[in-house]
């Protein structure tokens, strides 16, 4: 069942179109990651998506549909309704969703009894306790305050802050950013671990391949503003077929041999408002044609935005 | 003095407070290679290469820097000027209220190192085309720049000076995979044509893949295996750097905060720890050219 669906969506940031025609479904217990390089637009897509757009910025055009009922037009009182019980989100830095004079174990309960006022105060504490051990601490973590854990264990508390009240949908922008590799790993499980025994679906928003890989069932990739190709994690990180996503994947350094220079993606991304005219790739591709530069193609439901689609590969892309 | 290693560490330890940073670490980098070190946040890899620069005084052991001493001493400026530092946030480490050049052309002041009668900011456009930069964007401010370009102006001022060791914390992981792919090949590029000697520091396995010559993996201020990147690459012993090479997504959680004061630091999470892990720490053995710090590996259970 389609939980989440976002049609077309355009987002415009001081006069430039920094979201351009953007479209993700989302199914229940799915775990989708949206990725791209810094600017391409995934985190104005998330934020769209929980109605919290930054100032400077609002939505142009396209449908944003929770459970088939239109959202984006929601007043305040609609979109608190919605956000905590039903759609919870996780962002990069834990600070600022931790309350820096409380105890974790307080911030726990309190979210708890906002979303299940029922709840006894026995419970409470085994609920607490529950949440502390399911993203790996000691329940007797509870009486500590956020600057007494580590980064990696205030991400894993902002996580279980968001999962606490069972929402159905999570949307988690960078959460592993700030984390080194083996945390990233980590958190990345734990969090598809989570969704797996809630049934909770989840928006990964990412940069990192080898985290999306590792998380996700489907991934979207984004580049100025535009979904260029979707599909099954594995067989778009794998087997990319988008020009930008193979040159993306191939100048991540691999394990196996040391190369003597790293292939690059040529050029830099347009910025919102100077993207040209057809594809938003085709000043960097080398296999531009005149059909690219007339016209837009379009984002397939699965596959890549592209004219000229590579041809699928047996063995290439990264591993996990 | 000109052939053995540029940079020779004997018996580091480093503590802050009661935290043991750094554990009787020994290190050697030959001259033109690059020396990475791998490891988590707070492995101790920083304050390591902290104290390769003389910027932090350990608490017992010497570093030789091109044969003399450099440990606790004021460093002379001729010595000094021959070492310098890329940072990971390249942002931070450049004045906001600067033009780009003059950021660049600072060590050259500090180091007087422009002759009189003559410009240094033609020396700053040499430094930026080595770069890959327009001489052109050096009239700009940090915030003019894309990310990229920052760390090209952060890399570009380390080399004014014309340092023949550089020290690299993390230069990329603050950047998207396509970028990090940039500053690497340039990083190699400058390596190999100005033949610097580099410590690379990274949590991240393929970056220290690429770069590296040699590879110490380090785990909770302690050397666990040291030796050619290819040896340690193709065939990793220590149980430890066997974890972290294929980067498994699911590592153990609580484990790592069970509290190992005695024996080998690595135990609570092995699968090959025995009474005698708990009981001894092990010391880095060699067995061709590659040194491991384990007892299973030198029992011959690995």
């Amino acid at each position: 069942m389609t939980l989440l669906k976002v049609d077309e969506l355009q987002v415009i940031v001081r006069g430039g179109m920094a979201v351009d025609g953007v479209s993700l479904t989302l199914g229940q217990g799915e775990v989708l990651a949206l990725m791209g390089e810094s600017g391409a637009g995934k985190s104005l897509t998330a934020a769209a998506i929980v109605g919290l757009l930054p100032p400077g910025s609002r939505m142009k055009g396209g449908i944003i549909a929770f459970k088939g009922k239109r959202i984006d037009q929601s007043n305040r009182a609609g979109w608190r309704k919605l956000r905590g019980k039903h759609i919870c989100a996780v962002f990069q830095d834990p600070y600022g969703a931790l309350d820096p004079l409380q105890t974790i174990g307080v911030q726990l309960t309190q979210t708890l009894r906002t979303h299940q006022p029922q709840l006894t105060r026995a419970l409470l504490r085994d609920r607490v306790a529950e949440w502390l051990e399911a993203v790996s601490l000691s329940a007797d973590r509870a009486s500590a305050y956020p600057h007494e854990l580590s980064g990696g264990m205030r991400q894993r508390v902002a996580l279980a802050l968001a999962m606490a009240p069972g929402p159905e949908i999570l949307i988690a922008d960078e959460p592993a950013a700030a984390l080194d590799m083996p945390l990233r790993a980590q958190l990345a499980g734990l969090m598809r671990r989570l969704a797996q025994a809630q049934n909770t679906s989840v928006l990964l928003i990412s940069h990192d391949i080898r985290t999306a890989l590792a998380a996700a069932d489907r991934v979207a990739v984004m580049y100025a503003g535009r979904v260029l190709e979707t599909g099954p994690a594995a067989a778009v990180l794998q087997s990319p077929r988008h020009p930008y996503v193979a040159g993306l994947i191939a100048s991540m350094p691999g394990l196996a041999e040391r190369k003597h220079r790293l292939p690059v993606v040529s050029g830099r991304m347009p910025l919102p408002g100077t993207a040209p005219r057809g594809c938003v790739f085709r000043q960097s591709c080398h296999n531009a044609s005149d059909q690219c530069r007339a016209e837009r193609p379009a984002q397939p439901a699965s596959g890549a935005a592209c004219f000229h689609p590579l041809p699928e590969l047996a063995d290439a892309g990264i591993r996990a | 003095m000109s052939d053995g290693p540029l940079l020779v560490m004997e018996d580091i330890s480093h503590s802050f407070g009661a935290v043991r940073a750094v554990v009787d670490v020994s290190l050697a980098i030959p001259r033109g290679t690059t020396l990475a070190l791998l490891g988590e946040s707070g492995c101790g890899k920083t304050t390591l290469a902290r104290i390769a620069l003389g910027l932090l005084a350990p608490d017992t052991g010497k570093v030789r820097f091109d044969g003399e001493e450099i440990t606790g001493k004021r460093i002379r400026r001729s010595v000094r000027r021959r070492m310098n530092m890329v940072f990971q946030d390249a942002n931070a480490s450049l004045n906001p209220r600067w033009q780009v050049r003059d950021s660049i052309a600072e060590p050259l002041n500090a180091f007087r190192l422009v002759a009189r009668q003559t410009d240094p900011m033609d020396r700053v456009e040499e430094l930026m085309q080595l770069v890959g930069m327009a001489p052109e964007l050096g009239k700009r401010l940090p915030a003019e720049l894309s990310f990229g370009q920052i760390q090209r102006v952060a890399i570009a001022r380390a080399l004014a000076s014309d340092p023949t060791f550089l020290v690299c914390d993390e230069p990329t992981s603050a950047l998207d995979v396509s970028l990090q792919a940039h500053v690497l090949n340039l990083l190699r590029g400058l390596q190999e044509r100005l033949g610097l000697t580099m410590l690379f520091i990274s949590h991240d396995v393929g970056v220290v893949r690429h770069m590296a010559d040699l590879v110490a993996v380090m785990h909770r201020g302690r050397l666990l295996e040291f030796g050619a990147a290819e040896a340690v690459f193709t065939r990793p012993r220590h149980p430890h750097t066997r974890q972290v090479l294929p980067l498994i997504p699911d590592v153990p959680v609580n484990a790592a905060s069970v509290e190992t004061a005695t024996g080998c630091c690595f135990r609570a999470r092995c699968p090959l720890a025995t009474a005698r892990c708990v009981a001894e720490a092990p010391a880095l053995e060699y067995a061709d050219g590659v040194a491991v710090a384990c007892h299973a590996v030198e029992e011959g259970r690995d």
